[in-house]
């Protein structure tokens, strides 16, 4: 399907903690806000209730207000599709932005287009700025590692619009593992940005153990690592007799000995899966991947065999964004996905990649 | 007999004459959120003398005793794991539990010469008290032998002679007391807990059965068993909740994964942590819901969720880190709720508690 020129999106994600618009033209990203990022005015009511910032209902309308005024968009018809984050992700909190997109379709006759959360991860290394800097040109197969707080995936992209999930966590996310060890360290929530301050400071003296690591596949497992750091910091009665002496030093031993494990708990699998599959470009995506330790440690490996990796130009598009859905949602737009049946389009909080 | 009546604005006052009349061994008789009680310092001989000698005949029945909270209960009695869950669950609250005597107390106070009752009334007023004394006081409903617990001022007068009304010191008057029943007794020196008197929270005799894995496999297959025993909730359309309490690597993803397999559910089971609730097909499209109330701010967030639809029909819901929600789930009366306890032992060793 043909679209035209400069096709102007309004793309709202309200997957889980953050309500984000962006308003996107082609691949260019005009505006990506991201509400817990802003300051809001007293306009707005002043600072939202802890209760009500997942639900997003308060900082809907002000995110899209401020999304088109970055934009300078004055004129909500001049927007050509709507898109909206469908799944995976918190069903009453889906419902919200999926509701507002809705509503602003309907209302202004425009197509509506429904997006995976994780194919906007996945996407995300392809956005532009404003200026059309950014981005990369993409040669299939690619593959995807995306790092986050609630997913740990491996995916083979065979063109836009054809994925196979390769492997994914059996039990906890990566990020999930990072906010949990930072917590039995005291060390607060989120949990996973102070891990990885500490751990430039320290040595990974600790020996931990590499999840999955002999198990065939390519599918993760952290909350054994997690188990693990329990048992090194606070032996339990009857396990470790030595309790380690908890200095400033530990903290950033310990970080770095986590980072470590974790990191080589990703790359061994990366590398099975770069064998398995042969991919001609690696991307990057989540909000873990703001860790360099992953990073460089994911580089190394590509290098390897030859590959190089492609990650989003602003770390912004790591963590949860609308920009990455009004990008994914432009590729959906040249294929022609649109939602057919906009008032019945339903929250898909269980959605997934289909399984290689 | 000196009379306070409690108002908003004197309580600082009631406290300091209270537990001054209580240092020199007087006799009070204070509000609880059951009926009045009759208070004395229970390391005190004479006191305790007094306050038998009020009471009048009774047979060599045991006195509880009132503590501030669990760290001066510990002092007074050795609480083990049965006496530990139903202060988890009820305390405080109208439940006596008996535990074995440290012996600090007046013998007199202790039935069988070693066990004594301990209970942590819902009154702040009460709690106040004994934190200021510093020690526990007597907590007998304020009549005497054989006549009906008195829930006011007139009621006491009329059904205790001058003679023993001249040995009380003091008397907070709250007022005419809502007629609850006494306390719930709970004996726990034996295996399974045993109700001595029944009040109104209803103890089941299934309380704290326990079983150790020693794997998370095993942790699977013990919430499976677990699950069984519940079953005939789910068949007959009733919503079964799961509140699982465990601290970070207990295995609490691990057990919620078993009741799955229960269910018969193929999908595999992922932390919910990040995306605070999970949500699953099972047969006759019912679900399984399972939340993580880790990143939760306040226990009404549950609500937000959605948590009225989950407890539809049939429906099972698992919920990691009740701690959290625990106020909130426990006004909830008419749905089956198990409470389950997994505690760390040694690496890789759990104790499985639970009860309904």
């Amino acid at each position: 399907m043909i679209i035209k020129k400069n096709y102007t999106i309004l793309a709202i994600d309200t997957s889980c903690d953050e309500t984000s618009v962006a308003i996107t033209r082609d691949d260019r990203v005009l505006a990506n806000i991201v509400a817990s990022q802003v300051v809001w005015h007293q306009e707005y009511g002043g600072v939202v209730p802890n209760i009500a910032k997942r639900m997003h209902q308060q900082l809907i309308e002000p995110a899209i207000k401020q999304a088109l005024q970055q934009a300078r968009i004055k004129n909500r018809k001049t927007i050509d599709a709507f898109a909206v984050t469908v799944g995976p992700g918190l069903a009453p909190a889906l419902e919200v932005g999926i509701t507002k997109a809705k509503k602003l379709a309907l209302k202004l006759k425009k197509p509506l287009i429904a997006v995976n959360h994780m194919e906007g991860h996945l996407l995300a290394s392809l956005a532009k700025n404003s200026r059309g800097n950014g981005g990369f040109k993409p040669r299939f197969p690619i593959l995807g590692l995306l790092v986050s707080g609630g997913h740990t995936q491996l995916v083979l992209m065979k063109d836009f619009g054809d994925y196979r999930l390769l492997g994914e966590t059996l039990d906890d996310a990566a990020g999930e593992a990072f906010d949990k060890v930072a917590k039995m360290l005291d060390l607060g929530y989120p949990g996973g940005p102070i891990i990885s301050e500490l751990a430039k400071k320290g040595q990974p003296k600790y020996d931990l153990p590499i999840p999955m690591m002999r198990s065939p596949g390519l599918d993760f497992s952290f909350s054994g690592l997690k188990t693990a750091c329990l048992y090194k910091i606070n032996p339990p009665a009857g396990g470790l007799k030595n309790k380690i002496k908890k200095n400033p030093q530990f903290y950033c031993d310990f970080a770095a000995s986590f980072e470590a494990a974790a990191s080589l708990a990703l790359t061994v699998k990366l590398k099975r899966a770069i064998k398995q599959v042969q991919p001609k470009q690696i991307v990057l995506g989540g909000g873990v991947i703001n860790n360099l330790c992953i990073r460089r440690e994911t580089r190394r490996v590509a290098r390897q065999f030859g590959l190089k990796v492609f990650l989003p130009y602003s770390n912004k598009f790591l963590t949860d964004n609308a920009g990455m859905i009004g990008v994914c949602a432009w590729h959906q737009a040249k294929r022609g996905d649109f939602v057919k049946d906009i008032v019945n389009l339903d929250r898909l909080p269980g959605l997934n990649f289909t399984a290689a | 007999m000196k009379i306070i009546k409690i108002k908003n604005v004197n309580q600082k006052k009631a406290v300091e004459t209270a537990v001054k009349v209580l240092r020199t061994g007087g006799l009070i008789i204070y509000p609880t959120e059951t009926c009045y009680g009759l208070g004395v310092d229970v390391t005190n001989e004479a006191a305790v003398k007094r306050l038998l000698e009020f009471k009048g005949h009774r047979g060599g029945k045991a006195v509880s005793i009132a503590v501030a909270d669990k760290v001066m209960a510990k002092k007074y009695v050795v609480i083990n794991q049965t006496a530990e869950n139903l202060y988890a669950n009820f305390l405080p609250g109208p439940l006596t539990v008996v535990s074995q005597s440290r012996e600090k107390v007046v013998a007199a106070l202790q039935a069988g010469k070693t066990n004594l009752g301990i209970r942590l009334p819902d009154y702040p007023l009460i709690l106040d008290i004994v934190r200021r004394l510093g020690k526990p006081i007597s907590a007998t409903s304020a009549n005497t032998s054989g006549k009906k617990p008195p829930y006011s001022l007139i009621d006491w007068q009329k059904y205790t002679s001058k003679k023993k009304q001249a040995m009380v010191d003091l008397f907070l008057d709250a007022g005419v007391l809502a007629k609850r029943q006494p306390s719930t007794v709970v004996d726990t020196l034996l295996n399974e807990p045993k109700v001595l008197r029944q009040g109104k929270i209803k103890i089941s005799s299934k309380i704290a059965k326990s079983y150790v894995s020693n794997s998370a496999k095993q942790t699977q297959q013990l919430a499976h068993k677990i699950f069984v025993q519940y079953k005939d909730i789910v068949l007959s359309n009733q919503p079964l909740v799961f509140a699982l309490q465990g601290e970070l690597g207990a295995g609490k993803t691990q057990f919620a994964k078993g009741i799955a397999q229960a269910l018969e559910i193929k999908t595999n089971v992922l932390s919910p942590t990040f995306v605070l609730v999970r949500e699953y097909d099972f047969k006759q499209q019912k679900k399984l819901y399972h939340i993580d109330a880790w990143r939760m701010e306040q226990a009404e967030e549950l609500w937000d969720l959605g948590f009225k639809t989950m407890l539809g029909n049939g429906n099972v819901v698992v919920i990691e880190w009740l701690e959290k929600v625990k106020p909130l789930l426990k006004k909830i009366t008419e749905v089956k709720i198990v409470w389950v306890i997994i505690e760390n032992l040694a690496p890789n060793k759990r104790k499985i508690s639970y009860f309904s």
